[in-house]
């Protein structure tokens, strides 16, 4: 490991080195889904007019002024404008001049305007003015955005990209954000599941900034909310331009301009400002505290402004930020270290009342971009962000388990740069480049009053984890991505074409150890020893993504008033890892893999079509459809899978009967067979080097990258100027299923059982039947065989799929009143009814049980009914109140027995024991959901104009009704089944001041 | 207690509105209808620069550049700007509890 060591510091120092030259050298850029404006010019007598004049002019635009000309069909596309207000002119010798004023544009939208020109003298102007369009009718792209002011004005909380997925109905429900007492990392990776579909990307100015590890998708840079210009979010309907996902979220960032502006922020919170929600029902718990907010503070700097006017800007900002939030029912423990046990310092949990815990996090972001325009048509933009941050408590911590068992994340060093080239080589030739190179370290450490001498204990019959972190990831913790990125627009007023190719490499480097070097962690049952759980140490996991390339071209082809939009983009991907040693340990040899590249290596072809028909011409009415397929993100299980380190069993357990009551295994630990107090360890292979332990088919590792199929169909108009509504239908599939199977074992090998359910009225049908379709595999085979993952066709046909509803509206009413949101309902159908191994109960990809023995799991409409909608109202005086409402689906309602021979009866009447304890679910998982979840944020602002700037107040209250919405309980049956482990927050008020000059 | 709470919150929203706005919500409504219906309607002006987006006014907002102050007057409040967010930054990074391993110098990577 000292090797590993030496190559850390060293990389450490080349990251920083890399961080500042980077920020000085890159050349390379990348666009972002621009925004456009596009119609059609005809005269009077409604004649088509080539050759006007089309000039959008906004000071959005560091050029001033964008010009096209219309084409033969009197058409015309201005493409690759930023979010602003624009005014377009529109010029021919003979005519007189059109001006149409105040079109505002969001990211990623084309406004439709069409005008009609009179005969006139040139000079003489007609000025057109009325709201903007908020109907895209040439594009299919579903989207939402939201802008700074946005952003100011809504009590949007803890601001990152989920901020946008968090008041967008269909993302599934996650734990809620009042005023930031949620932890700012956990927040703004809260994005993942929309419609059922897996794998949002999430992106900083287009380039993907999620972490790489394993199948996660979390954020590995943290947006400072001064950075942000506009929120994007994509969520259906996306172009060949889009690489891996089927959603996107996007943040397109400030930039500086020829005007010196500045702006201080922040914000605050605490106990003082916030109720309690405590009621009967929590109290039947035994909850008698809700989460308290010892502090949520805010403060942040940007300052941008010209180098040299005309030539070279900047923007700079700073933010500091963080939270400390008192978890309902969480303390530390009181036996924490006491037991006088010469093996374990810990053995039991007792709250301490005086000490209650909290979850804890705090960021420290710096950040510099400058834009130099090199030449009258080339645009570069660099960026750079060095952050350092603890995620102090992995969060969520919400006390479900005692915060001794919880592990802190040292965010250092980390960071992001990125650059981007932008050349309109002619009005209607665009050149595009960009790079981009992210890395975050997060070494992992013990909390407070953890010494290395403790281990972690899971006491089963309540799912309760105390005395030490189960893992942690250090001393290295380590992942990052770079991409490179390249594109070409041409665009007449009938077409918009694009043609690109980008790149995106990966890594990740990640040791694991248990926090005792003995490498064993407890589980109890009544707090009695019941298994020891093994893990062969050291240990480090590497990943490589050597290439993610991608090639596409797309064009939107306006025929009449209907536009096609037609892609198709080749995806290759290739992974692998590099030649590593690790040191021999006390359960494992000495292992050393070499260099592979090629696992997976996966080529895939996915077309996007689309149809968007502007149905009365007028560009307030669309209707629109697509088909897409798109890969999942992509990530590195499979790579984590096959790599010799992990593929050899690095994980087991044993059963413990501490016969003696000394909490001491009185049994030889490195002897895997059954003696003294311990039982036989559950995979033979355990502590062997084998890189052959598991066997990977070529329909996986070559050809079997998942993917899922998207169709939408929408109807959108505009109500109102400046309001629109929009019904929608979504129906996607997942087209790839991988399993695991052991080679050595069939069903054959497994014996049914029955338990009798526990007779409880919460239980459906009152419980106290008997329950089958259980199974355990026969002791003869126990811990024997070869497992081999391969593609789910061998064995039945696995269904993924949803079929949806969302009905929405959302624009800009006059004076200044803002809407949006909508209701979105679904049924997903997860199917796996085919066997593996185990009857009807196959194992996935990480050799996990799916379901079992719920094998087709329905999620019905009632259940995934989502309403959210928000709004800001400016009020007199200057005042201005915003709200923001959700209500989504309740808690999930799972319940999992853990049994053990005397609560089971085998079909087989020759058995009577199992293998191991078993944790069973005793009805379908995904099939009750508790109370509705509903909150309510409300927000009122005061703007004071001080002469030289605007100072801006505010005061947000969130969880204005003080409700207590369940959002996630303890699932393991026992006596804790069904207590709250998260739920909504009180009602806090935070203040918020901020001066822009 | 909540739907009173909500149904009071949604009654204050709506009275705001109107209050604010002058009018009833039926003449709000009426209001609203009558924006949307001329919002199109054109008008002639001459010369061509006479026409001004006022959105782009409001975007553009007061700024301490363009103030009109004098230069030592802007140095100064940009000084006072800067030393109070440093001097916050500060503050704040020292009082943070920091137990990172990076801050403590024992990081083994």
């Amino acid at each position: 490991m000292t090797g590993h060591a030496i190559v850390g510091l060293r990389s450490v120092r080349i990251a920083l080195a890399v961080l500042i030259c980077g920020a000085i050298l890159v050349p390379s850029a990348w666009a972002q889904q621009s925004s456009g404006i596009a119609g059609v010019v005809r005269d009077s007598g409604g004649l088509a007019m080539p050759g006007v004049t089309v000039e959008a002019a906004s000071p959005a635009l560091i050029e001033k002024v964008r010009t096209v000309t219309t084409d033969g069909e009197g058409r015309y596309n201005v493409v690759d404008l930023r979010p602003g207000a624009y005014t377009i002119s529109f010029t021919l010798a003979g005519f007189s001049t059109v001006k149409r004023e105040g079109v505002v544009l969001g990211s990623g939208f084309t406004a439709t305007v069409n005008v009609a020109m009179s005969v006139g003298a040139i000079a003489e102007t007609i000025t057109v003015t009325g709201a903007s369009p908020v109907v895209d009718t040439q594009t299919v792209r579903q989207q939402e955005t939201l802008s700074t002011k946005d952003l100011e004005s809504l009590p949007s909380g803890n601001i990152g990209l989920q901020t946008l997925a968090y008041v967008t109905p269909g993302f599934a429900a996650t734990q809620a954000d009042v005023g930031g007492t949620r932890d700012t990392w956990s927040a703004q990776g809260n994005y993942t599941f929309y419609h059922g579909k897996t794998g949002t990307r999430a992106s900083y100015d287009g380039f993907r900034n999620q972490y790489f590890i394993g199948a996660a998708s979390g954020v590995g840079y943290v947006t400072d909310s001064g950075n942000i210009e506009e929120l994007q979010l994509e969520t259906t309907g996306m172009g060949a331009d889009s690489g891996s996902g089927s959603t996107s979220l996007n943040v397109i960032p400030r930039s500086g301009s020829n005007v010196f502006r500045g702006g201080i922020d922040g914000y605050y919170s605490n106990a003082n400002m916030q109720s309690a929600n405590i009621d009967d029902n929590l109290r039947s718990f035994g909850i008698n505290s809700s989460a308290e907010v010892q502090r949520i503070y805010r403060a942040g700097a940007q300052l941008g402004g010209p180098i040299k006017r005309d030539k070279l800007w900047f923007f700079a900002a700073i933010g500091r930020w963080g939270s400390r939030v008192n978890q309902p029912g969480a303390y530390y423990n009181a036996l924490q270290g006491k037991s006088g046990n010469p093996v374990t310092p810990t053995l039991f949990y007792a709250p301490d009342l005086s000490r209650p815990a909290a979850s804890f996090d705090w960021f420290r972001n710096n950040s510099l971009r400058t834009t130099w325009q090199a030449s009258a048509r080339q645009r570069v933009n660099v960026y750079f962000d060095i952050q350092k941050s603890c995620r102090c408590t992995t969060g969520p911590f919400t006390g479900a388990n005692a915060i001794e068992s919880e592990r802190g994340w040292d965010w250092w060093p980390s960071g992001v740069v990125q650059g981007t080239w932008t050349m309109p080589v002619t009005s209607k030739i665009l050149l595009e480049a960009g790079g981009s190179w992210q890395v975050a370290n997060w070494v992992n450490f013990a909390e407070e009053g953890v010494t290395r001498d403790d281990r972690s204990i899971l006491e089963l019959s309540t799912n309760f984890r105390y005395g030490a972190t189960s893992l942690l990831t250090a001393p290295i913790a380590r992942t990052g991505r770079s991409a490179e990125r390249f594109s070409m627009t041409y665009v007449t007023g009938t077409h918009n074409i694009k043609v690109g190719i980008g790149d995106e490499q990966a890594f990740n480097d990640e040791s694991r150890s248990r926090n005792n070097s003995d490498g064993l962690n407890y589980d109890f049952l009544n707090g009695k020893p019941n298994r020891i759980q093994y893990q062969a140490e050291p240990f480090l996991q590497q990943e490589r993504q050597n290439v993610e390339l991608g090639i596409f071209a797309q064009d939107a082809w306006t025929i009449k008033r209907v536009t096609l939009n037609l892609g198709l983009r080749l995806d290759y991907l290739s992974m692998g890892f590099p030649a590593a040693d690790l040191a021999a340990g006390l359960y494992v040899p000495a292992r050393h893999v070499d260099e592979l590249k090629g696992v997976p290596q996966w080529t895939d072809v996915n077309p996007r079509m689309g149809v968007a028909w502007d149905v009365f011409g007028s560009g307030r009415t669309a209707v629109k459809a697509s088909f897409g397929r798109f890969n999942q993100l992509s990530r590195s299980d499979l790579t984590r899978r096959f790599h010799p380190f992990s593929s050899s069993i690095n994980t087991a357990f044993r059963t413990w009967t501490d016969t003696n009551n000394n909490y001491i295994p009185d049994c030889q630990l490195a002897n895997f067979s059954q003696n003294g107090e311990c039982g036989p360890i559950s995979n033979v292979n355990f502590g062997k080097f084998i890189p052959s332990a598991t066997l990977f088919d070529d329909s996986v590792t070559k050809a079997n990258r998942d993917y899922l199929w998207d169709i939408n169909l929408e109807v959108q108009h505009e109500v109102l100027k400046g309001l629109s509504v929009s019904a929608g239908y979504n129906r996607n599939w997942d087209g790839s299923f991988t399993v695991t199977e052991n080679t050595l074992v069939g069903p054959q090998n497994f014996d049914e059982y029955c338990i009798t359910a526990p007779a409880d009225p919460r239980l459906p049908g009152g419980g106290g039947k008997q329950l089958c379709g259980y199974y355990d595999i026969q002791p003869a085979f126990f811990g024997l065989g070869t497992l081999r993952v391969t593609n789910a066709k061998e064995f039945g046909k696995p269904e993924r799929y949803w079929d949806g509803f969302t009905f929405a509206a959302n624009g800009r009413l006059p004076r200044g009143v803002k809407l949006g949101g909508g209701l979105d309902f679904g049924r997903q159908v997860d199917d796996h009814c085919y066997t593996v191994d185990v009857p009807n109960q196959p194992n996935d990809i990480t050799n996990v049980n799916v379901g079992g023995p719920f094998c087709r799991i329905v999620t019905s409409w009632g259940d995934t009914m989502d309403f959210r909608f928000r709004g800001s109202i400016p009020l007199k005086g200057g005042f201005d109140a915003s709200f923001i409402y959700r209500n989504t689906p309740g808690a999930e309602l799972s319940s999992l027995l853990t049994v053990t021979s005397a609560d089971v009866k085998f079909k087989n009447p020759a058995r009577t024991t199992l293998t191991a304890a078993k944790t069973v679910n005793l009805y379908a998982p995904n099939s009750v959901y508790g109370d509705r979840f509903k909150q309510l944020d409300v927000a009122v602002n005061k703007s004071f104009n001080i002469g030289w700037g605007r100072l801006r107040t505010a005061l947000d209250i969130y969880n204005v009704l003080n409700g207590n919405s369940i959002q996630s309980v303890v699932t393991a049956y026992s006596v804790r089944w069904l207590r709250p482990v998260g739920f909504l927050d009180a009602r806090l008020a935070r203040v918020t001041a901020a001066i822009q000059f | 207690m909540r739907q009173v709470l909500a149904f009071a919150l949604v009654l204050g929203l709506g009275h705001t509105s109107a209050a604010v706005a002058g009018e009833t919500l039926l003449a709000s409504a009426s209001r609203l209808a009558r924006d949307a219906a001329r919002s199109e309607a054109p008008s002639r002006t001459v010369p061509v620069s006479a026409a001004r987006s006022t959105h782009a006014v409001v975007e553009q907002g007061q700024n301490l550049a363009g103030s009109g102050m004098s230069r030592r007057k802007k140095a100064l409040i940009w000084l006072a700007a800067g030393v109070g967010f440093a001097a916050t930054a500060y503050t704040i990074d020292h009082k943070v509890v920091d137990n990172t391993l990076s801050s403590l110098g024992t990081r083994k990577d």
